[in-house]
């Protein structure tokens, strides 16, 4: 029965791939810090601050600050035309009170 | 003969001219607050007093209700009020409350009076003491003006720093931003040029009262005028915003 491998055969093979799987793992985890390595490499100090470059060319952009997308900006303008739009009509209401100051000296003595 | 016949008829009809001006009197003082008038009604028989002070004190009652129906307008307006701060609103709650009492109470004077001359103070009173339509009528809708005009300019204010924050990174990224920059500095001008005359207004109105408005009858001219600039103002600033976000998103 030349196909039938022995009990301690099968053992062996068993920790060959076992060794196989190490070394696959031990090779990654090396090849991973070295790249890393390099990559912490390109961070350059600049006047005592730091700059980390960019591994693509694209210009860096800072994130916008909180509201100040084109959204938040457009809902502002509404916000403020609806104030405007308050104050208009304030006005008016103004202008009519101050033409009303005549009631107070119109009285009826008849 | 003939010219003494005519001098008889003009001493007639003199006397009754100067009989009925006499009459009339009382009721020509509370027809105009700004005339005094002792109103004693010398020249009234007892009867005719007694019915132009029944006169005085209806029409008194009439004035004083329709004052007290504006003053609760007011009040209804200045609770509903959502930009009034909480102080400028307290302030002009209070004295609307105190002008409806201080009028409810010279309504039941006034109708207790039982002489002509202490009517006519009463109802003389109701213009001069209060001052519903000459004064507080439109003090209130002009702090109310003025305080949502700087309601609008505080959030101008706040939308100024935002849009200078997107041209500052903008420009950081390299882009070109110097028309959007001349237009927020004409913006910020227009903001403190309106805040200025808004709060000016504010401050300048609030406090006014009846005494003040009888000492100086054009008390209130020119604070219409000048609150419609501001609001100019606000509008322009309010088109430059416009301007800006536009060039914000076109960049």
């Amino acid at each position: 029965m030349p196909n039938k491998l022995r009990k301690s055969d099968s053992g062996s093979a068993f920790l060959e791939i076992i060794l196989i799987v190490l070394v696959v793992v031990v090779v990654g985890l090396v090849a991973w810090k070295i790249k890393k390595d390099h990559d912490d490499k390109k961070t350059a100090t600049i006047g005592g601050t730091t700059a980390t470059s960019s591994t693509t060319s694209v210009p860096v952009t800072s994130p916008l600050q909180s509201g100040t997308d084109n959204a938040s900006l457009s809902s502002d303008l509404t916000n403020i035309n609806s104030g405007l739009s308050q104050t208009n009509q304030d006005g008016a209401a103004s202008n009519t009170a101050i033409n009303d100051q005549q009631q107070e000296i119109t009285v009826p003595t008849n | 003969m003939q010219k003494l016949t005519s001098i008889r008829r003009i001493l007639g009809i003199s006397s009754g001219l100067l009989t009925v001006g006499l009459l009339a009197i009382p009721s020509f003082a509370l027809g105009n607050p700004a005339t005094t008038s002792s109103g004693s009604g010398s020249t009234l028989t007892t009867t005719e007093q007694q019915q132009h002070l029944a006169d005085i004190q209806q029409k008194g009652d009439a004035e004083i209700n329709r004052r007290l129906g504006q003053l609760n307008k007011l009040d209804g307006i200045i609770a509903a009020a959502t930009h009034l701060t909480p102080s400028d609103q307290a302030y002009l709650t209070a004295e609307v409350n105190a002008e409806v009492s201080g009028l409810t109470a010279l309504e039941t004077k006034l109708n207790a009076e039982t002489t002509l001359s202490a009517a006519i103070a009463d109802a003389q009173n109701i213009f001069t003491e209060y001052r519903v339509y000459a004064l507080v009528t439109p003090k209130v809708w002009l702090v109310k003006t003025a305080d949502d005009q700087q309601s609008v300019e505080a959030k101008l204010s706040t939308l100024s720093g935002k849009l200078q924050s997107r041209i500052t990174a903008d420009q950081n990224a390299g882009k070109n931003v110097t028309s959007l920059q001349g237009t927020l500095n004409s913006m910020n001008t227009q903001i403190s040029d309106a805040q200025s005359i808004s709060s000016s207004v504010e401050a300048t109105v609030l406090p006014l009262q009846p005494a003040d408005y009888d000492t100086d009858h054009s008390i209130l001219s020119g604070y219409r005028s000048k609150l419609q600039t501001a609001q100019s103002d606000d509008q322009t600033a309010d088109s430059d915003a416009t301007t800006i976000v536009t060039g914000l998103k076109s960049l």
